[in-house]
C-alpha cells in the first residue's frame, strides 16, 4: 500500500508539472495580455507595467521564474488585483469554496445514499417511480437552473432565504443545496443501481437462506457493498465541489475559487489562472489517491491485489 | 493493511459526522461573526446597500483604472479639487487658489482642516510624494499621464530627468502647494480630482507596503472611512470622523455580486438600495426596469462609434466611408436598444464646450448611394466582402445587426459580423483591425480634449491608420486655448476634418445610465462621469 501511495505520489508530481508546464504555455498563447483595455496606455507605461511582472523577459525567463517562485510556495502577485498576492487570493477563495463545498458534499451524499438505498430496496410502484424521477431529474438539471429556480421560490417568491452572499447563516442555504445536486444524484443514482443488483446476488439470497430480516441484509450486506463505486467516483466530485462551481459562485455572490476560474482567464490574469489550476490539479491528485486508499479499506479484492503486485 | 489497523468502521463513522457538524458550525460562526462585526462597524447608522459588480483590482490610488475602483474611492477620498454633479471643479482639500496671467503656475492653499481618517492632517508634502509616487516608472501607474501637463512630469517618467525637484510641484509649507504647468493647459483643475493626483500617505506605505490598502491599514481623507474589505464579498464604509465637511448620515455596504439577474433579483427583494446599468442590470432586462417608479436616468459622456481602417480596401476610398456613414440612421438606436441612448453625429458629447450639434454627416440615404456609385459600387454591385468587427456582447451584438441591416437596405452591400472576445478583440484592433470596427469612448475628463486627442495621429487608440497634420495641429491649439469660444472654433474645424471631410468614423450614439433607487434613499448623485456620490445620502425606511 505504501509503494501504491509514494508511486501515485511521483505520478501526481510528474502530472502537475506537465498541468503548470501547459497551462504557462497556453495562456501565453491567447491573445491580448493582461493589461489590455479599452483605453491603450501609452507605450512606456504600458512597457513600465510589463517590465514589472517580467512580462518582458522572453518566455523561459519567465517560466524560470514562474517555477523558482514556485517552490517558495509563492504563486506570484496578481496581474488584476495589484495589490494582492495569488497565494492570499487561492488561500482566502478556497477556504470560502472548500466549506461551503464539503457541507454540501455532505449533505448531498447523505440523501443521496439514503434516498437511493431507499429506492432500490423498495418494491411499491409509486414509491419508486417517485424517488426514481428525482434521482433522474437532479442528474439532468444543471446547477445553473436548479439555483435559479430556488432563488424564485424560496427568495422571490416565500421570501424565507436572501438571494445572495454570504452574510448570515441563512445565506448559506441556498448555495449549499443547489451545490449538494451533483453529490446527491451521483451517489442517489449508483446507489439505487447497486442496491438493485446486490439484491439479487447469491450471497444475498444465501443470506436470506438463512432466515436474516431483510433490514439487517439490507444495511449490512446490501448496502455496505454498495458503496464501492459511489467511493470510486467521489475523489473527483470532492475536487471539483471543494474547489467552487462556477456557476453556483457567480447565481449567489459566493466569494470563492469557482468564479476566479472564468474570470481570470478573461482579465488574462496569468498568475491566478496558473494558480487556481494548481489547487484544482492538487485536489484532484489528492482526492484520487484518497479514493483509492478509502477503496482498498472497504474492498479486500483491491487490497489482495495491490499486496500481489508488491 | 497495516495503514488502516488504527481506525476502527466505527470511529471512522464518528470521525465523518463530527466534522461534518463541526464545519457547519464554523460556517455558521463565521457568517454570525461577519454580522456582529457589521452591526458594530455601523454604529445605528442606517446602511446603505449598493453593488460594485466585483471585487475592485485595488484601492491604491495611483494604480487603478476601472470604474469599480473609482466608485470607492470617489467616496473615500478628496483631491485637491472634486467634480461637483454638473462636473465643475470645486475646491476640496484645496479651499482656494491662484492662477497665474499666462495659465501656467498654480498656487494652491489647503484646508487646515483637512485630515485623513486617523486624525492626522493633509498636507502639501503628501501631494508631492503621491505625485512623485505616480511618475516613479517602476510604481507602473495606468494614468501616470495624466500628471504629464506639470512641467518636466512626462521626461521624469520617462527616464530622461532623474531629479524630481526640477519636476514642476513643490510644497512651501504644509498648506501651500505650488505647481508648474508645461503648457496653459484648460481643464488642469479636472485632472487634479482624478485618483492618481490624491494625496499619498507614505508613512502607511512604509509601514504596510503593498497591504496598506487593506481596512485597518488604509486612511481616507474623504467622507467616508474604509471600515471592512473582505475580498471577493463586501466594502463597508462608515462616515469619517475627521472630514472636513459635513458628516455622511449612512454606513455604506457595497458587495461584490457578478450577476446582473442575482443583483437585480436582490433589488427587488429588497436586499439592495440601487442598482445601476454599469453593474447590476441586464442589458436585456433595461427595458422592463425603466418602467419602474424607482428609475432614473442620466447621460454619460461616453460616445460609441464605427471605425474604418483606412489601410484596408474598401474604406481606403473617402467616398465609400462617406457612404457608409449616410446609410445609417442613429434613430434605431434608442428604438432597438430601448437604453435612451442620444443619437449622436458629432465626436464631442453635449456639455462639454466644443460639442456642436451640427458637425457630422447625417442620415441621407440618396447621397449614401450616389456617393458609392461614384466609388465604382452602382447599387452595391461588385462591392467586396466586407467584416465588421466587435466585442462580444448583448448590446453590441445588436448594434452590428442594426447597421448591418441599414447597409443592406441602404447601399445592397452584405457586411459580415464577426465578434470576438474583448482581449482578442482589443489584440486584433491594435495589431490589424478589421476594415470596419466599433468602439466606444468614455472620456476620462470633461473635457472635449478627451475625445478630441483620441484620434491624433500618434494616438494609441486611433486604429484607423488615419493622420492629419490639420486635425493634429488644431487639437494641439484647442488645448491651450483658455478662451472658450476660440476652442469651439478649432474644435469645430477639426470635427468637419475627421467626421465630414475625411469620414474616419461615425458616432452613432451618446450611453445612458439607467438606475434604480428605493424611494426610502434621498441624496443619490451620478454625474456624467459615471461616478457615484455618496456623500449626501438620508435614509428613511419608514417611508
Amino acid at each position: 500500500m505504501w509503494s501504491m501511495i509514494t508511486r501515485q505520489f511521483m505520478t501526481g508530481i510528474v502530472t502537475l508539472l506537465v498541468v503548470i508546464t501547459l497551462t504557462f504555455v497556453l495562456l501565453r498563447l491567447l491573445p491580448g495580455g493582461p493589461f489590455d483595455q479599452e483605453r491603450a496606455l501609452p507605450p512606456a507605461i504600458k512597457a513600465n507595467m510589463e517590465a514589472r511582472y517580467h512580462l518582458n523577459e522572453p518566455l523561459w525567463a519567465q517560466y524560470g521564474y514562474y517555477l523558482s517562485n514556485l517552490v517558495r510556495g509563492d504563486l506570484g502577485p496578481s496581474y488584476k488585483f495589484k495589490s494582492r498576492n495569488v497565494s492570499d487570493i487561492v488561500a482566502d477563495a478556497t477556504g470560502i469554496s472548500a466549506r461551503i463545498g464539503l457541507i454540501a458534499l455532505i449533505a448531498g451524499t447523505a440523501a443521496g445514499l439514503f434516498l437511493g438505498a431507499l429506492a432500490g430496496i423498495v418494491r411499491n410502484r409509486f414509491w419508486d417511480g417517485l424517488l426514481t424521477f428525482i434521482g433522474v431529474s437532479s442528474i439532468s438539471t444543471p446547477s445553473f437552473i436548479f439555483g435559479g429556480c430556488l432563488v424564485l421560490l424560496f427568495a422571490l417568491t416565500l421570501r424565507w432565504f436572501p438571494a445572495a452572499t454570504l452574510s448570515s447563516p441563512k445565506h448559506y442555504v441556498l448555495p449549499i443545496l443547489t451545490l449538494s445536486l451533483v453529490p446527491f444524484s451521483y451517489a442517489f443514482l449508483l446507489i439505487r443501481t447497486t442496491v438493485r443488483e446486490m439484491r439479487h446476488q447469491q450471497f444475498v439470497q444465501i443470506k436470506r437462506s438463512f432466515g436474516l430480516d431483510e433490514g439487517r441484509i439490507a444495511l449490512r450486506h446490501i448496502l455496505r457493498n454498495s458503496l464501492l463505486p459511489l467511493v470510486s467516483i467521489l475523489g473527483p466530485i470532492t475536487a471539483a465541489i471543494i474547489t467552487g462551481s462556477f456557476a453556483v459562485e457567480f447565481i449567489f455572490a459566493v466569494p470563492g475559487l469557482g468564479k476566479h476560474f472564468v474570470t481570470a482567464v478573461s482579465n488574462r490574469d496569468y498568475t491566478l489562472v496558473m494558480g487556481i489550476t494548481i489547487v484544482y490539479s492538487v485536489a484532484l491528485i489528492l482526492f484520487n489517491t484518497l479514493t483509492d486508499i478509502v477503496y482498498g479499506y472497504l474492498d479486500p479484492r483491491f487490497r489482495e491485489s495491490t499486496k500481489a503486485s508488491e | 493493511m497495516e495503514l488502516f489497523k488504527p481506525f476502527s468502521k466505527a470511529a471512522l463513522v464518528k470521525a465523518l459526522a463530527c466534522g461534518s457538524a463541526l464545519l457547519m458550525l464554523a460556517a455558521c460562526a463565521q457568517s454570525q461573526r461577519a454580522l456582529e462585526e457589521e452591526s458594530q462597524s455601523s454604529r445605528g447608522l442606517p446602511v446603505f446597500r449598493m453593488n460594485l459588480g466585483t471585487e475592485p483590482p485595488d484601492l491604491d490610488p495611483v494604480k487603478i483604472s476601472d470604474l469599480t475602483s473609482f466608485t470607492v474611492i470617489q467616496n473615500l477620498m478628496r483631491g485637491l479639487t472634486y467634480y461637483d454633479k454638473g462636473l465643475k471643479p470645486q475646491p476640496a482639500v484645496a479651499e482656494r487658489w491662484d492662477r497665474s496671467a499666462d495659465g501656467m503656475r498654480y498656487v494652491f492653499y489647503l484646508r487646515p482642516n483637512a485630515r485623513w481618517s486617523d486624525g492626522k492632517p493633509v498636507t502639501a508634502g503628501q501631494f508631492v510624494d503621491a505625485w512623485q509616487r505616480a511618475l516613479t516608472p517602476e510604481t507602473a501607474a495606468d494614468y501616470a499621464f495624466f500628471l504629464y501637463e506639470i512641467k518636466n512630469a512626462k521626461a521624469y517618467y520617462e527616464g530622461t530627468l532623474k531629479d524630481f525637484s526640477k519636476v514642476g510641484v513643490r510644497a512651501l509649507n504644509d498648506q501651500t502647494l505650488v505647481v508648474e504647468l508645461e503648457r496653459p493647459t484648460p481643464f488642469f483643475l479636472d485632472l487634479l480630482a482624478a485618483p492618481i493626483a490624491l494625496p499619498f500617505r507614505k508613512d502607511l506605505y512604509a509601514r504596510y507596503g503593498e497591504r496598506y490598502t487593506e481596512a485597518g491599514h488604509f486612511a481616507a481623507n474623504g467622507p467616508y472611512r474604509l471600515a471592512a474589505w473582505a475580498h471577493d464579498d463586501y466594502i463597508r464604509l462608515t462616515p469619517n470622523p475627521y472630514y472636513y465637511g459635513e458628516k455622511p448620515a449612512v454606513a455604506v455596504k457595497m458587495v461584490m455580486v457578478n450577476d446582473t439577474n442575482t443583483s437585480t433579483v436582490m433589488y427587488e427583494n429588497n436586499e439592495l438600495d440601487f442598482i445601476e446599468t454599469t453593474t447590476s442590470i441586464a442589458s436585456f432586462d433595461v427595458r422592463r426596469l425603466r418602467k419602474s417608479p424607482d428609475a432614473h436616468v442620466n447621460r454619460i459622456h461616453r460616445i460609441n462609434y464605427f471605425g474604418f481602417n483606412l489601410k484596408k480596401p474598401p474604406f481606403d476610398d473617402v467616398r465609400v466611408r462617406k457612404a457608409f456613414a449616410m446609410a445609417l440612421d442613429r434613430n434605431y438606436y434608442p428604438k432597438l436598444l430601448q437604453s435612451g441612448q442620444k443619437p449622436i453625429k458629432s465626436w464631442i458629447s453635449p456639455g462639454l464646450v466644443g460639442y456642436n450639434d451640427s458637425v457630422g454627416l447625417a442620415y441621407n440615404p440618396e447621397k449614401a448611394r450616389q456617393l458609392l456609385a461614384e466609388a465604382g459600387y452602382p447599387d452595391g454591385k461588385g462591392f467586396p466582402d466586407v467584416t465588421l468587427a466587435y466585442r462580444t456582447l448583448y448590446d453590441i451584438q445588436k448594434e452590428a445587426e442594426i447597421a448591418q441591416y441599414l447597409w443592406k437596405k441602404n447601399l445592397n452591400v452584405d457586411v459580415r459580423l464577426q465578434n470576438m472576445e474583448w482581449k482578442v478583440y482589443l489584440s486584433q484592433l491594435r495589431q490589424d483591425a478589421s476594415n470596419l470596427y466599433m468602439m466606444g469612448w468614455f472620456v476620462d475628463y470633461p473635457d472635449a480634449d478627451s475625445y478630441m486627442s483620441m484620434m491624433i495621429g500618434d494616438s494609441g487608440n486611433n486604429y484607423t491608420g488615419w493622420k492629419s497634420e490639420r486635425y493634429d495641429s488644431l487639437v494641439s491649439q484647442a488645448v491651450v486655448t483658455l478662451d472658450a469660444d476660440k476652442r469651439q472654433k478649432l474644435y469645430d474645424d477639426a470635427q468637419r476634418i475627421l467626421l465630414e471631410k475625411d469620414a474616419v468614423m461615425v458616432p452613432t450614439y451618446q450611453a445612458e445610465k439607467t438606475w434604480l433607487l428605493k424611494p426610502w434613499v434621498k441624496g443619490l448623485e451620478i454625474n456624467a462621469l459615471n461616478l457615484i456620490s455618496l456623500d449626501h445620502l438620508k435614509i428613511n425606511r419608514k417611508q
